[in-house]
């Protein structure tokens, strides 16, 4: 009969052999494009390299040109592990990425802005005009606010700059009275741009773009990736890390990633189940 | 010897020849040199470009590297190789894997030689930029550019510079041949001028031409003729003035009226001018043949001893000139001074003379005037030595130029010992005037006259006299102060009664002053001379004003003073004539005058000597005497002796106008208690207020006396009838019976009166006092602070 020590013994060697047939893999890292490639390169290259650096498994990073083409992807189980949520609308229900770890950053809202010095005071304001949205997949971005004119019966024609930055840009610029955007994201990009705006309208908070994985994805790997996300913030290295990419995209703390479940995004399942939008993808 | 090339080449060819290799030598140095920095900015350029180039297209890179989109990443390379400097662009991922623009690029034929573009480092360069995003390497670019447009445009340049040299060799050619054709001719003009001037024709001045070098050279040999031909005139002048200056030489020694000689000293031969001989009286012709023989014939031989002693010395250079006066035999047989001047104008190599020169001047008159004045000198020495004065002659430094015997004889030195030592007079002095005689000195000498002064000189043996000295300066003819004359008479012995005399006259002043009593001495006709201290006090006006003002001037009574001066002429004395001083603050004062008169050195009256006595105490005493024999001397009201002349007076004028007048006697009731009681002290001080209550309650004409311890009499002249008199009773026995306030005690008293009346109650003083006396005791014996009329 085997002691005690013997089955720890062995149950060390089993993680170590795991952990390196774990090393010997790569999987890949899809990544909403809220953001240009490079900057969502310079974000997460970092975060992905200390996983890899702890762990032993390889995240490849994976940006597309657009939201859409992102979507694409998912649609199509590309990505290993996904950081979206777009995962939640309902016809991609079926693909399966399970949400594993939610950001510990404040709650996202969607929100619809205008240039403080705009002539638009309110949401009837803008009744046949054009207003401006990240992407067509865009939850916060577009679905929420898109809701909400919907459910106002207020007609607007929507203009998609590509991503989040993309329409703010858009904004700035004045080729658009008013966007629908992350209330974080519009945060980040007005300190940044030196843009000052009043918001028309917000709603209820959302908790952040979840990173899943995907059935396929073994589930040692899953927890180690897990595990290791979730305690990134409390390792000195990682906390670093954090702060310096943080500081790319002036993102405000907390940062890193907490555990986390398909429950925790309840509300966005509730909102997909009520909305009135038809074309969100 | 034979010529290398080079010494064989003319000018020109040398010029042409070193100008080109300069040229050729400087112009591609600096070609090389600039080739070469072209070439070295080219290459920063290129480089410049390079990095810029490697940095845009990483950027643009960037986005699709992430995204994985390779064909944006080669359609970005085709588009960038069509850059002209770009040779080739290349994308290499981390994986090793290529992506070429793809078109590559041919170069064109470059017009450069390759030789060039190699010495002068015209090559390709390349360079790579690795794409490290996120600390992810997603591979690198890498770019080629061309040097190859740098290098041709270099080329150019430099053939465009090689061009611009060949031409410039051309010109400097062409320009120094130029140059030195026309440059020379002037040269060879010169040369013929210069061997024209060495033949002796001086009249070839050039027309300056050519560079301004050579017109310099030719202006300096312009300049050279023109001074040689100056010189030649300058001397030409210079000898015609020469003959000019000899002539005029001669005619001014011959208008001088001087002899001149010349003497070869070796051979004896000797040359005499014509006014030589005449000095003589000879003509030259008749002492022909001459010679140093004739000077000697003529010379006297007293003379000719000293003179041939004085060549000598010249001749061993003792002296540097002859000088010698010597007596010569005229023709007339008389002789003759002469002032025989020369020098030796000539020495031999071994040192001896070889020719000398020199004048004859006749000074027979100087020396007949120097005889003159010699004997005058005598003379005034003669007078000042039998002077009983001292006498001093100074020179403007302070020695002593001349002494008589009197002053040797009194102060003890000699002239020799006193002269040509400065101020040696001043230890003739004593010790404290030194500076101060110094100083007239310095005055005197600068013109500034001093007045004659006394000071004290020192003998020898120390013994002092007292001198009054005088001054005069001998002066030269420019007027300035030469010499200073000092004459010193010894007045020691007048000092000393002069001393006595000022002695005795202020013993006399002394007295004077020291009189309390005011002296004074008035001039006949009334002016006063002379007043002491105490008449100055007791008129308030100093000495100096006084004298000179007529004396009447200063008494209350001038007339009465000038009777009483009459007076004195008239008796020749007065005493204790009474007179009052008036001084400056208006009080007087009393005196008593005494004069008498003086008389002067002949015996007439020269004016009056008064003195005045102070009389203002004493008559003070005679006043205060007189009042203390009519007034009590505590209440200091009428005593019995006055209220008896005063009844007397009123009486008469009673008698005369027939009028009444009132005598009341009035006795104190209750004093003696008071007195007793509080001493004498406190009953003297209720008597004098009593007094003063009394006179306050009687009129002006009325008289209040004490006549004894506490009895008062009252007088009431010219009452009209008895009512009167009792009216003023009542009022002095009210004013009686009112409370008296001494040193703090309150005493209170009564009155008993009696009245008696003129002429009822009697005629005199006795029969009136005693019937008031008797009404006053009845009032007593009433009970006293009672009123009673005599019966």
């Amino acid at each position: 009969m085997a002691t005690a020590f013997q089955k720890l013994l062995f149950l060390v060697l089993c993680l170590g052999v795991l952990r390196n047939a774990a090393a010997s893999e790569s999987y890949s890292f899809g990544v909403l494009s809220q953001r240009s490639a490079v900057l969502s390169a310079q974000y997460w290259n970092p975060i992905l390299d200390y996983v890899h650096g702890k762990t032993g498994i390889r995240l490849d990073l994976k940006v597309a040109r657009s939201a859409p083409e992102s979507n694409l992807e998912i649609d199509k189980g590309s990505y290993d592990f996904v950081y979206s949520n777009t995962i939640f609308q309902p016809n991609r229900a079926q693909i399966g990425y399970q949400v594993i770890l939610k950001p510990r950053e404040e709650k996202i809202s969607g929100q619809i802005v205008t240039l403080t010095d705009s002539p638009i005071r309110s949401l009837k304001d803008l009744s046949g005009k054009e207003v401006g949205f990240p992407s067509i997949t865009a939850f916060v971005g577009y679905a929420v606010p898109m809701d909400k004119l919907l459910r106002e019966d207020i007609k607007v024609t929507p203009i998609f700059g590509g991503n989040q930055e993309g329409i703010m840009a858009q904004l700035k610029s004045g080729r658009v009275i008013a966007v629908g955007v992350n209330n974080q994201v519009m945060k980040t990009f007005a300190t940044r741009e030196e843009v000052r705006y009043r918001v028309l309208w917000e709603s209820e908070p959302f908790l952040n773009l979840p990173i899943a994985a995907h059935p396929r994805v073994p589930k040692n790997i899953v927890d180690a990736i897990r595990k290791t996300l979730d305690n990134m913030d409390r390792d000195p290295d990682g906390a670093k890390i954090l702060e310096q990419v943080a500081d790319l995209i002036k993102q405000k703390p907390p940062y890193g990633f907490r555990s986390s479940s398909p429950l925790d995004y309840r509300s966005y399942t509730e909102f997909y189940r009520k909305t009135l939008i038809k074309d969100s993808q | 010897m034979r010529q290398s090339i080079w010494q064989r080449l003319p000018l020109i060819a040398r010029l042409l020849v070193t100008a080109s290799l300069a040229l050729v030598i400087a112009a591609s140095t600096m070609l090389a040199v600039s080739v070469r920095q072209e070439s070295e900015e080219a290459r920063h350029d290129l480089n410049v470009d390079l990095a810029m180039r490697l940095e845009l297209l990483s950027t643009l890179l960037s986005e699709p590297a992430v995204i994985g989109d390779y064909a944006t990443i080669q359609q970005s390379l085709d588009r960038y190789i069509a850059h002209p400097q770009v040779n080739s662009v290349e994308f290499r991922d981390s994986a090793g894997n290529q992506l070429r623009s793809r078109s590559e690029k041919t170069a064109p034929s470059s017009s450069a030689p390759s030789w060039f573009l190699n010495i002068f480092g015209f090559s390709d360069i390349s360079g790579s930029a690795k794409l490290i995003i996120g600390g992810h390497d997603y591979g690198e670019v890498i770019i080629t550019l061309s040097s190859q447009q740098f290098g041709e445009r270099a080329w150019l340049h430099l053939q465009n510079h090689l061009t611009v040299l060949l031409l410039a060799i051309f010109l400097d050619f062409f320009g120094i041949w130029l140059i030195l054709r026309t440059s020379l001719a002037p040269l060879k003009n010169l040369e013929e001028s210069a061997n024209i001037a060495a033949s002796g024709d001086l009249d070839i001045l050039i027309e300056p031409a050519g560079s301004p070098e050579l017109r310099h050279l030719i202006d300096a040999f312009n300049r050279m003729i023109t001074n040689i031909r100056t010189a030649q005139d300058n001397l030409l002048e210079s000898r015609q003035e020469s003959l000019r200056q000899t002539k005029r030489l001669s005619e001014v020694i011959w208008g001088t009226n001087i002899g001149t000689w010349e003497w070869n000293v070796q051979t004896g031969e000797t040359i005499f001018n014509e006014r030589w001989a005449g000095v003589v009286g000879y003509a030259l012709e008749e002492l022909q043949p001459v010679s140093i023989e004739t000077w000697g014939r003529l010379v006297h031989p007293e003379d000719s001893k000293q003179s041939q002693e004085l060549l000598k010395r010249c001749f061993e250079r003792q002296d540097e000139y002859y000088e010698c006066e010597v007596r010569m035999r005229h023709k007339n047989g008389e002789w003759v001074w002469v002032l025989d001047r020369g020098r030796v104008v000539e020495w031999a190599p071994d040192g001896k003379p070889l020719r000398m020169s020199g004048t004859h001047q006749e000074i027979t008159e100087r020396k007949l005037l120097e005889e003159t004045l010699r004997l005058e000198r005598d003379f005034n020495n003669a007078i000042l030595d039998t002077a009983k004065s001292i006498v001093m002659v100074l020179n403007r430094g302070g020695e002593i130029v001349r002494m008589n015997q009197e002053a040797q004889r009194f102060t003890g030195y000699s002239f020799a010992e006193a002269a040509h030592e400065p101020f040696f007079w001043t230890r003739f002095l004593l010790p404290e005037q030194q500076q101060k005689v110094r100083g007239v000195f310095d005055n005197l000498m600068t013109g500034n006259v001093v007045a004659r002064y006394e000071n004290y000189w020192v003998r020898r043996d120390d013994s002092q006299c007292l001198f009054d000295w005088s001054n005069s300066l001998l002066r030269n003819a420019a007027g300035e102060a030469e010499f200073l004359v000092t004459v010193g008479i010894d007045i020691s012995e007048r000092k000393s009664i002069e001393e006595q005399l000022n002695k005795s006259l202020r013993y006399n002043r002394s007295l004077i002053e020291a009189s309390l009593d005011p002296l004074a001495t008035i001039s006949k006709d009334g002016k006063i001379m002379d007043v002491n201290q105490a008449t100055e006090e007791m008129t308030g006006i100093v000495r100096a004003k006084l004298i000179g003002g007529d004396f009447s001037d200063y008494f209350t009574d001038p007339e009465k003073a000038r009777e009483g001066y009459q007076n004195v002429f008239m008796t020749g004395r007065i005493r204790d004539y009474p007179l009052s001083i008036r001084h400056v603050d208006g009080h007087a004062t009393e005196v008593l005058f005494s004069a008498s008169i003086f008389r002067d050195e002949q015996g007439e009256v020269a004016g009056v000597f008064a003195a005045a006595r102070d009389i203002t105490k004493l008559k003070q005493t005679v006043e205060r005497i007189e009042h203390m024999a009519h007034f009590d001397s505590l209440t200091d009201l009428p005593n019995r002796v006055l209220l008896g002349d005063r009844l007397h007076q009123v009486l008469v004028s009673a008698k005369r106008d027939k009028s009444k007048t009132a005598l009341m006697f009035i006795d104190l009731d209750r004093f003696k208690p008071i007195n007793d009681k509080y001493g004498h002290h406190i009953g003297d001080l209720l008597l004098v207020q009593v007094g003063h209550r009394m006179q306050s309650c009687i009129r002006e004409s009325d008289t209040v006396a004490r006549i004894g311890g506490d009895e008062f009499v009252v007088l009431l002249p010219n009452v009209e009838t008895e009512n009167d008199a009792l009216r003023a009773a009542e009022k002095i026995r009210t004013a009686l019976r009112l409370p008296f306030d001494i040193q703090a005690l309150t005493l209170e008293i009564s009155s008993s009166i009696g009245i008696a009346l003129y002429p009822k109650h009697g005629q005199d003083w006795e029969s009136l006092s005693k019937n008031a006396d008797a009404a006053m005791y009845r009032a007593k014996a009433t009970g006293r602070d009672a009123i009673v009329l005599a019966t």
